[in-house]
């Protein structure tokens, strides 16, 4: 159904355990392109939709290797090749010295890197979302657990994904304009 | 439920008492023999001195880590105290107190075979001596040496005697009294134990001193106890009590901290290190710099691969806390490199030892005394239930995730 | 306050929502009006006089330079450098209670952890701004403090512990902020999602970068978070090791000493806490927190600061213990420098530190006096004192008593020092309110964690007590 009017269809749930037992349900019928909504991260739900993705800390230890090799390497180059300096007669390049700096860079590098990578995996900055357009969305921040079936799912057709998800006992069931 | 447990084995950590205590035995007369004969005696002592100090200190390590665990009360604590009790308690410490005596004895002899400060005829040239007499003497060693135990060994029969009571009673009062005692014994502790450490080990680099050395000792053997405790528990995970109570939480957070007190360690060494190495004092550096000769800086250096990078690196994986056998194999890795950083610790201390060549006594010191304090670890340990029976947090927590 | 038994307080108070969280906390930056009272224009107003004075005493510094400080050889660090630390340290509780505790699973964290991460940010602006100016003209000192390739073809000096404070302190401010502002993305969307007033709508929705809680995004988010909690706890140890650095690294007597780094680590931390507590004393009554910051809260981080504070005062013992033991003549005078009250000019110093640092906090042994409003403002007040001054004695008295008694010379503040000193106090009281009011002071989304799992355990041990009584039966 790539060219439905529809962003896909959302229901609305009370409770995180409601949510979690509607994305169950809904994966055993057959579903695959969903995603949930929550005001805090519900314990279990990813796992629910089968979601995993441990880039982020791949990421960040990669980033923090980058971080304490560019620390490491700034301090030689600069102290001990470009502008060599005798400091009290230690050694130009003074391992234990390097330490500090070399640590900070390490730890610097590695938690932007988590911030910048998982800001950009998740889309974000993104001002407009299809989930904005329905008026009840507003309170997936406040104290409302949303499902969403999405039009790209292979078995998605808006009366049936409809019925289906009135009988997962939600509050309210809304098609999501695009 | 209660049938499979019923099936599996129990382990018994006090079979190997007997077999231990004779093996130390006859070891210990074999050193005492060799410390009366004229030319071992120096080497003998010198390697008795490095014995005791890693077997004392792990002796120690296992009581702070004892106070700690009555301060915080964490769960997982529950699983290793028992380890530690017997470990680091009375008993313990008196027998770490007894075989004081023949360092005692070089202390009294008037000769500098371990302590410069304990022959008086370097005393009378040297200002800085006399001014530590009151503490540095034969006298003053030996009076704070008994004082010291004499508390620590009250306070570890105190504690234990209260937790092996709650164990029947199941007086909940009793664990709020160890909350009070935890605290006030750690604070005590620390501070008795930085005079003593100091006369004890400290005091072999004659006019060396650092305010880091006692949390720096400390540490240290607290991170032998925890690791001794954690190889325990994870070696015999499927023996029962300790396959009721194994999870992947509990070996998470055994394993966070032993990661937390490998960093925390090389914390303390490397700023020592770094003070001592940047300030470029004579007295303070001449510490290093008797541990770079002759071979000993490659026994400093591995130190920080071995006790470092290694451990870090294993227990920052998620998959090494997850499993015991993995747990098992990382604290086995660091109680083995404690040993090595204790002997480059203590050792080139003495002039003689310009090699880090282990000699015949220091195997023979190091087995005799690891041999006495298993044996007296597996006679108190055989006292109690290894695991608290009023403490039911980690059952409690592995039925809830069952569940 | 009648005296509590701890273990009975819950950590949130009151029959609870998860909307009306939101109406608790959500809605103090939302609704503008409630602060148009005297309790927040009053503290308000008074601390921007102090910012004003701040303002013209950076003015009037920058114009005739650093001589209006007290501080000259053989002193040249004193009143700056006390600052830079002491607000350096008291940032450090903010991030301890949102890392170390975050890791530790402590729960209690969640209802602080918001308020005492701004507290680091001011808290480190106001300490970034004393070496700075103590540059003099802090523009022209860029090619010295920064590596960056310039036409002198110089670079800084690595082996210099003040060049690991300007990458410690740097580090520290910007994984502050970005673990502050993550944290602070989804309480955005909440705003964004709750506001009326359509400007206030934007700005909320600006901040909040679009977030719309997909539960994909928390699996990241959450990765993230815990991992940057894990990277900030060894960061806060480091930075004010670093710190300690500058002192220990030299061969000042009472500077090169090896415990510097922990002890200066657990001072920091100790400052820190009692800076939290004090804070967090009048804003929870100001605005109606009280279900959601208990005196669980205020129990815990008493005894922690108890404990460091202990630590502390074994960082004491240690100075005088091996003093006596070193047997050398510096260490000797530089404790009777400190420690002599009827000879030497500062020791009024020393003594009063040992009275706000290690004797007054001892009253926190007592569960009562943890639980007793009057007891922790006089602790928390004493131990920032104590703090300050501890600084004090270590910074500019050990410069005023060196190895040669001919170039020993006293050290006074000038009025400036004060003024800057004070001044910062204003700055940060003043970001601090300014926070309160447009930042929700406390982690929304976590607070509703933190209920649904209170729910949960609840419902749990109601269920295995009706399974027993059933079983009985």
């Amino acid at each position: 159904m790539a060219n439905s009017p529809y962003f896909g269809i959302a229901a609305q749930f009370e409770t995180p355990e409601a949510l979690i037992a509607a994305v169950r349900r809904a994966r055993e019928a057959g579903y695959s392109k969903m995603d949930a909504y929550t005001p805090f991260p519900v314990h279990g739900l990813s796992d629910e939709l089968q979601f995993r993705d441990e880039r982020v800390p791949i990421f960040m230890f990669l980033g923090a290797c980058v971080g304490a090799l560019s620390g490491f390497f700034l301090q030689t180059y600069t102290n001990a090749y470009d502008y060599p300096f005798n400091v009290g007669g230690r050694p130009l390049v003074a391992y234990a010295a390097w330490v500090p700096v070399t640590f900070e860079c390490t730890i610097l590098f590695s938690a932007l890197t988590g911030v910048f990578s998982m800001i950009i995996m998740n889309g974000l900055p993104k001002p407009f979302d299809p989930m904005f357009n329905i008026a009840s969305f507003a309170r997936a921040s406040q104290d409302r657990f949303f499902l969403c079936i999405e039009a790209k799912d292979p078995n998605f057709v808006v009366e049936d994904t409809t019925t289906f998800m009135e009988n997962l006992g939600a509050l309210s069931v809304e098609a999501v304009p695009r | 439920m209660s049938e499979t447990h019923e099936a599996r084995k129990i382990l018994d950590l006090g079979r190997m008492q007997w077999g231990m205590l004779v093996v130390g035995v006859v070891l210990l007369v074999v050193s005492f023999a060799l410390m009366m004969v004229g030319d071992s005696s120096r080497g003998m002592l010198q390697s008795y001195l490095w014995a005791w100090e890693f077997w004392g200190g792990l002796t120690f390590g296992c009581f702070v880590m004892t106070l700690l665990h009555h301060s915080l009360k964490g769960a997982w604590g529950t699983s290793v105290m028992r380890i530690w009790e017997a470990g680091g308690g009375a008993v313990a410490l008196g027998a770490f107190l007894l075989l004081f005596v023949p360092i005692l004895w070089t202390m009294f002899s008037g000769t500098s075979i371990l302590y410069a400060w304990a022959d008086p005829k370097i005393v009378l040239g040297d200002p800085i001596l006399q001014h530590r007499q009151p503490l540095l003497s034969p006298v003053g060693a030996a009076v704070t040496t008994l004082i010291v135990f004499g508390f620590w060994i009250w306070l570890a029969n105190k504690l234990r005697s209260s937790t092996v009571r709650q164990d029947t009673s199941l007086d909940a009062m009793e664990e709020k009294r160890r909350f009070t005692w935890g605290p006030v014994g750690l604070v005590f502790f620390i501070l008795s134990g930085t005079v003593a450490f100091t006369i004890w080990i400290m005091s072999l680099d004659i006019h060396w001193t650092s305010t880091m050395y006692a949390p720096w000792f400390i540490v240290g053997h607290a991170f032998a106890a925890l690791s001794l405790a954690v190889f325990i528990v994870c070696r015999f995970s499927t023996l029962e009590p300790y396959a009721g109570i194994m999870s992947p939480k509990l070996t998470l957070d055994l394993g966070n901290m032993m990661l937390t007190l490998t960093m925390f360690f090389t914390y303390l060494s490397f700023s020592q290190y770094l003070i001592i190495w940047s300030g470029n004092m004579p007295e303070y550096a001449q510490y290093y710099r008797t541990r770079a000769e002759g071979g000993w800086i490659w026994i400093g250096l591995s130190m920080i691969a071995l006790q470092f990078f290694m451990p870090l690196l294993m227990l920052v994986n998620p998959t090494t806390k997850r499993y015991p056998k993995n747990l098992m194999f990382v604290a086995a890795w660091v109680f083995i490199v404690r040993i090595i950083d204790s002997y480059w610790i203590v050792l080139p201390a003495f002039p003689n030892r310009l090699h880090p060549t282990p000699l015949g006594t220091d195997v023979l010191a190091f087995c005799a005394l690891g041999a006495i304090w298993f044996a007296v670890f597996a006679s108190q340990i055989k006292k109690a239930p290894l695991l608290p029976v009023y403490d039911q947090r980690l059952k409690e927590a592995l039925h809830h995730s069952h569940a | 306050m009648a005296y509590q038994d701890i273990d009975k307080v819950p950590l949130i108070e009151g029959d609870q929502t998860f909307s009306s969280i939101d109406r608790i906390i959500a809605d103090v930056p939302l609704q503008q009006k409630r602060h148009n009272k005297k309790s927040w224009l009053a503290p308000t107003g008074v601390a921007f006089i102090f910012v004003n004075i701040l303002m013209v005493t950076v003015g009037w510094l920058l114009y005739q330079g650093i001589g209006i400080w007290g501080n000259n050889i053989p002193t040249a660090w004193a009143f700056d450098i006390v600052n830079f630390v002491w607000w350096i340290g008291i940032g450090h509780a903010g991030t301890l209670i949102s890392a170390i505790l975050l890791l530790m699973r402590q729960q209690w964290r969640n209802s602080i952890n918001r308020f005492s991460e701004a507290m680091t940010i001011f808290a480190v602006m106001c300490a970034g701004m004393f070496p700075l100016l103590h540059t003099g003209r802090p523009w022209v000192a860029f090619y010295w403090l920064f590596p960056f390739p310039n036409i002198l073809g110089i670079w800084p000096q690595f082996k210099s512990p003040l060049m690991w404070d300007v990458f410690a302190v740097s580090t520290y401010f910007t994984v502050s902020l970005v673990f502050w502002y993550i944290g602070l993305i989804p309480d955005f969307a909440t705003l964004r999602d709750r506001a009326t007033n359509v400007p206030a709508k934007y700005v909320y929705a600006f901040l909040s970068l679009g977030w719309r809680g997909s539960a994909k995004h928390w699996h990241r988010y959450e990765q993230a978070y815990l991992l940057l909690a894990g990277l900030s706890t060894p960061l806060v140890l480091s930075v004010h090791s670093i710190v300690s650095f500058d002192f220990a690294v030299s061969v000042i007597p009472g500077w090169n000493t090896s415990v510097f780094p922990p002890y200066f680590v657990a001072g920091a931390v100790y400052a820190g806490f009692a800076m939290v507590i004090l804070l967090m004393i009048p804003v929870r009554k100001m605005y109606g927190l009280e279900e959601i910051v208990t005196m669980k809260h205020f129990d815990w981080m008493a005894k922690i600061t108890l404990a460091t504070g202990l630590i502390v005062a074994y960082g004491y013992s240690l100075e005088v213990f091996y003093g006596w033991y070193s047997g050398s003549k510096m260490e000797h005078s530089l404790l009777v420098w400190r420690m002599d009250f009827l000879h030497q000019p500062y020791s009024w110093a020393y003594w009063s530190l040992i009275l706000c640092n290690v004797l007054i906090p001892q009253m926190f042994w007592s569960a009562k006096a943890r639980q007793s409003w009057p007891c922790l403002i006089i602790v928390c007040v004493s131990v920032n004192i104590g703090m300050w001054l501890e600084r004090f004695v270590i910074i500019p008295m050990s410069l005023m008593n060196t190895y040669l008694p001919s170039s020993n010379r006293m050290y006074y503040p000038t009025i400036w020092d004060f003024s800057m000193f004070f001044g910062t106090v204003g700055f940060f009281i003043f970001m601090m309110f300014l926070f309160i009011r447009f930042v929700p002071a406390i982690n929304v989304f976590e607070i509703k964690d933190l209920l649904h799992k209170l729910h949960r355990e609840k419902a749990s041990k109601t269920e295995e007590a009706v399974a027993t009584t059933g079983g009985k039966h």
